[in-house]
């Protein structure tokens, strides 16, 4: 409707536009027309008969009885004749007109014939008497010419009439037509104005419900992060405070089983030894919970030294090929010649190298394979990629499993024991240190995990570019 | 912004020529300036014609004798000369003009106050009533002279009405140009 009514007021005022000058032109000759049709030339050219036929009056009885006061009485009446085509409108006079009576032909011959009576009239040759006889037979002549004259100015009359008449009528539609158009535009353009004024309203509703969206979720998204905050800050210290007793259970039970309290039995001392591995793991666990709460409350805090990644990297890979060989996992390892030294926290690359590792392995059947290569990439970023031909994660569990706890809830976790809080602890500490992990998967086929640290975290003093 | 600017341009604009259009056309210059200073003293009887007579005035005025007052060239001359230049309906460019005012004239002969209306008649046959306060609205002239020369009975002559135009275009519309008889004869006091 908005559309229609643009294209209407469009289209009604081109036409408007293009017609304007026809109208004008339209105008402009009914305006002449009317001036012609409605001119003086009736006026003046009766005039100038009447002046002929008084002068034939004064002429003829002139003839029966020329005395010099007749003679008089029909020179004063030649003088007005003449005046009367004199006086006819001039070029550029208020009465003139393109048609004037003033340029037709039997005006000039009126004119020659009155030059000559007037030349009759001064010689008087033959006496006045024969004198007048021959001036009336021009009168007369002139006479006939002004009849003539006035058919034909009637002719021509009648043609402006019928002529203005045409270009009136049609003129008469075009202003209909104009009204019209005239009409649409207003209609349209009110249409548009009202419907801007709406639009324009609503827009300013729309716009109030956002801000107030946008508030009740800034509202709620400072709830979230404090409920985080407080969640975070509730398992740090929930984590601190499990870990006291539980030294004691394990030191007590490690005394046992180092046999400081007396010989233990063979199903005492299996007992004490499963008690011992689970306090550990769950020593373990705590500990993991605790850096996480940290990581997460933004109190972790990275010892930042000088690292010798690959170092840490065969340092790892060469603890855990002894876990890997009883697993029946094979490991490969792809480390560049020239060592990657970087501003990073030692610990904690190693804690991620062996995770990811452990991971890997954990996951991988006997037979396998898991591949560990690290170097730097054509843009100058450290990148170490583990790969595995293990279990693999579906497509949908990828995005969980950089979440704490998930693991927990997966399908796997009756097969797999772990804490569920490895990768999540592993992408805190890389974005910590500005990196980046990925994780790619096929179920059945394996994983791959990549890890990005940015260039700048390299030394440059010991950075040979690859071109 | 620019659309107030625009609107308040279009009022000046039209502010500006509506008062250009009402503002007279010639306001400083004087109406006529005088040729000649008369030679007849009012009070004092008109000159008698010496010369063919060229204008008779009839009617309600006080100077007549035999019920009509005439004039040959030197008497109307003796009134005084006046002269302005107009635009007519009937010329291209403006036209000085010469020739003795009405007013002056309907002084000389003692026109009654009753008087309401001139009758023009010119030698043509050509009738024109002229309202007599126009004589005292502008300075309406008898004119003998167009451009310095004498005019013939065969174009305007002798005597043409001439209404001040230059002063007031309205002077030159249909209505007014009625009254501009030319080869006056005659002029009947009513």
């Amino acid at each position: 409707m908005l559309r229609q009514a643009r294209i209407i007021w469009m289209v009604c005022f081109a036409l408007l536009l293009v017609s304007t000058p026809l109208v004008i032109k339209d105008v402009s000759a009914i305006r002449d027309s009317i001036a012609i049709a409605s001119s003086v030339d009736y006026w003046y050219e009766s005039q100038l008969t009447r002046y002929l036929l008084n002068l034939k009056v004064a002429l003829t009885d002139l003839r029966y009885e020329p005395t010099s006061e007749r003679f008089d009485k029909a020179r004063q009446l030649l003088d007005v004749a003449f005046s009367g085509v004199t006086n006819l409108p001039k070029e550029g006079g208020k009465q003139w007109h393109k048609d004037s009576i003033t340029n037709m032909s039997q005006i000039a011959i009126v004119s020659q014939e009155l030059n000559t009576i007037d030349n009759l009239l001064l010689q008087q040759q033959g006496g006045l008497a024969s004198m007048a006889e021959s001036a009336l037979t021009h009168v007369d002549f002139a006479l006939d010419k002004l009849h003539a004259m006035t058919m034909e100015i009637m002719y021509r009359r009648n043609e402006r009439v019928g002529q203005t008449d045409r270009l009136m009528s049609g003129f008469k539609d075009k202003l209909v037509f104009y009204c019209i158009a005239v009409l649409a535009i207003i209609a349209s353009l009110a249409y548009l104005m009202h419907a801007h004024i709406r639009s324009e309203r609503s827009l300013q509703t729309a716009y109030n419900n956002v801000s107030e969206l946008a508030e009740r979720l800034r509202l709620a998204k400072d709830a979230a992060i404090e409920a985080g905050h407080a969640k975070s800050r509730f398992l740090a210290n929930v984590s601190h405070e499990l870990r006291t007793p539980l030294n004691a259970v394990i030191g007590f039970a490690d005394m046992m089983i180092q046999g400081y309290v007396g010989a233990l039995s063979g199903k005492q001392r299996d007992y004490v030894q499963d008690i011992l591995s689970s306090a550990q793991r769950l020593l373990a666990l705590i500990a993991d919970i605790l850096d996480l709460s940290k990581a997460e409350a933004g109190k972790f805090e990275l010892r930042e030294d000088v690292a010798d990644f690959t170092k840490i990297v065969r340092q790892a890979s060469h603890d855990i090929r002894a876990a890997a060989m009883q697993a029946g996992v094979k490991l490969s390892t792809g480390l560049s010649a020239e060592p990657i030294i970087m501003k990073a926290d030692p610990l904690r690359l190693r804690q991620v190298v062996d995770n990811i590792l452990s991971n890997a392995i954990k996951f991988t059947e006997a037979g396998g394979l898991v591949t560990l290569s690290l170097a730097r990439i054509d843009s100058g970023d450290v990148r170490l990629k583990i790969s595995d031909t293990g279990i693999g994660i579906s497509e949908d569990d990828i995005p969980r499993v950089f979440m704490a706890f998930q693991q927990a809830e997966s399908h796997l976790a009756r097969r797999h024991v772990g804490t569920g809080l490895g990768l999540p602890m592993v992408k805190s500490l890389i974005e910590l240190h500005g990196g980046k992990v990925t994780l790619d998967s096929r179920v059945g086929h394996g994983t791959t995990v990549t890890i990005d640290l940015p260039a700048d975290r390299c030394l440059p003093t010991l950075y040979k570019k690859i071109a | 912004m620019f659309s107030r600017r625009y609107i308040v341009g279009i009022l000046a604009a039209s502010a500006a020529s509506v008062f250009l259009s009402s503002a007279p056309v010639i306001a400083d210059t004087a109406a006529y300036e005088s040729v000649s200073e008369a030679t007849w003293q009012p009070g004092t009887a008109i000159p008698a014609p010496k010369g063919p007579v060229i204008l008779r005035i009839t009617g309600k005025i006080a100077a007549a004798s035999n019920g009509e007052v005439a004039f040959d060239m030197a008497g109307l001359e003796s009134l005084g000369l006046v002269r302005y230049t107009t635009p007519t309906n009937w010329t291209e460019r403006p036209t000085t003009f010469e020739g003795v005012l009405l007013s002056r004239v309907l002084e000389a002969i003692g026109a009654d106050p009753s008087a309401t209306t001139l009758t023009m008649v010119a030698l043509n046959d050509y009738k024109a009533p002229v309202p007599l306060e126009d004589a005292h609205k502008w300075p309406v002239m008898l004119a003998l002279k167009e451009n310095g020369k004498y005019m013939s009975a065969r174009d305007h002559g002798p005597i043409w009405v001439v209404y001040p135009q230059h002063m007031d275009a309205d002077l030159g519309n249909y209505e007014m140009s009625a009254r501009w008889v030319w080869q006056l004869g005659a002029i009947d006091v009513q």
